[in-house]
């Protein structure tokens, strides 16, 4: 390899180290998975784990939301998917739901989840075709969890009790 | 021979002055292993042993340790990634002058206006890690809180200038620094974490109560995880090791 090849690969590894200390000050992954997933990510490689993901699914659809959470967690480990993102965040969002009151912890980590899903989405926003899903894009979840984590008047409503899961 | 003719003999040597009107020769290219030790010229297997030092081996270091220092290990496992306090950043400067006035990098042989533009670029790569590098090494060996953080940063600061002020050979700066660095990871993955840790005999957690109460609970020890002075000892070497192989004024 001659000096001047030697030279210009130096060149792109010290930019490239660079740049790498400053993606992870920014991005502050708190896991070595979500270090490779985001590296991988960036260069477009990253992969869910499709058969995590769709047992995710089954417990979602059975009410099991714990259990749901855990598989969708297992399906996207560096917290890079807009879509299961997503899915965790209604997980959040139909356990912490209440016809009394809602749960508050819940709620907020909802949001937090939303937070990565728009994050991650290439349009700032995720929407998806789930019959299933009575608020299928996270614009109309975030909205929905928000109203659920504001103290207003209506909430003293006692119709309130009939209001539906969305 | 007499004092004469030495001169006439070593202005014979010299290379010929280019014509009224032609363009100046074009100057070397000089790279880290400007001279060889008999005096001959600079031999393709040193020029590539010159560019892969500079180019791949010194950046790697201080790089290696910019992200070992900057990793943060928390009680429960979880990662972060601290960028350098603008205390650090103030110290790792003072610390890169130091290396530069001192001579621990001879810095026309990184950047000058004799090497080629690659060469240049190759040379202020290095002095911008070895910048990031040396201030990250002061952020992780400061205490993050409490009243060691402040003793222990203003020591580094009065440290570094008078050793700038006192400008000591080369050798002694990397000793001093060795020295000095090696201390503080005593001082915070040792001393103070120790005092931190939960449990332990009554006589230690005697002796850190008093040592609390002394400091009127400005101590702000932390117990912090193996792991994180391990990292620390790994970004110390991955320092030193840099600052060794640095190309150093008269060697």
């Amino acid at each position: 390899m001659s000096p001047r090849l030697v030279r210009l690969v130096g060149l792109a590894v010290a930019a490239g180290g660079g740049a790498l200390l400053l993606w992870l000050y920014a991005a502050q992954p708190a896991t070595l998975a979500e270090v490779r997933g985001g590296l991988t990510s960036t260069v477009g490689l990253y992969r869910i784990d499709e058969q995590a993901f769709a047992e995710g699914l089954d417990h979602f659809r059975a009410d099991r939301f714990v259990e749901a959470r855990r598989a969708f967690e297992r399906a996207d480990p560096a917290r890079r998917d807009a879509t299961t993102q997503f899915y965790i965040a209604y997980a959040f969002y139909r356990q912490g739901w209440g016809r009394v009151y809602n749960d508050d912890v819940l709620f907020r980590a909802a949001l937090e989840a939303l937070d990565r899903a728009d994050a991650n989405a290439s349009e700032g926003r995720v929407a998806v075709d789930d019959a299933n899903l009575k608020l299928p894009s996270s614009d109309l979840l975030r909205a929905e969890v928000e109203r659920g984590l504001t103290r207003e008047w209506s909430d003293l409503n006692p119709l309130r009790v009939l209001k539906e899961r969305q | 021979m007499e004092p004469r003719d030495a001169i006439i003999v070593e202005a014979e040597s010299l290379p010929p002055e280019p014509a009224a009107g032609a363009a100046p020769p074009a100057r070397p290219s000089t790279s880290t292993p400007a001279r060889t030790p008999g005096g001959g010229g600079v031999t393709p297997v040193d020029e590539r042993r010159a560019a892969v030092r500079e180019a791949i081996t010194l950046p790697l270091l201080f790089l290696g340790a910019a992200l070992v220092a900057s990793v943060r290990i928390a009680e429960g496992g979880a990662l972060a990634f601290s960028p350098p306090s603008l205390m650090a950043l103030v110290l790792g400067l003072l610390a890169a002058g130091l290396v530069v006035q001192t001579g621990v990098v001879d810095l026309p042989r990184l950047a000058s206006d004799r090497r080629g533009g690659l060469e240049n670029a190759n040379g202020v790569a290095v002095l911008l890690l070895l910048l990031v590098a040396s201030a990250q090494v002061f952020a992780v060996l400061t205490p993050e809180r409490g009243l060691f953080s402040f003793v222990v940063s203003t020591y580094f600061l009065l440290l570094l200038l008078t050793t700038l002020a006192a400008r000591p050979e080369p050798s002694r700066v990397l000793h001093s620094l060795a020295v000095t660095l090696g201390g503080a990871l005593l001082l915070k993955f040792v001393v103070l974490s120790g005092l931190a840790a939960p449990g332990g005999s009554l006589a230690r957690r005697l002796f850190s109560a008093a040592v609390e109460g002394i400091t009127l609970g400005a101590l702000g020890a932390t117990h912090l995880p193996p792991l994180a002075g391990y990292l620390a000892f790994a970004a110390l070497l991955f320092f030193f090791a840099g600052l060794w192989l640095l190309p150093r004024r008269g060697r």
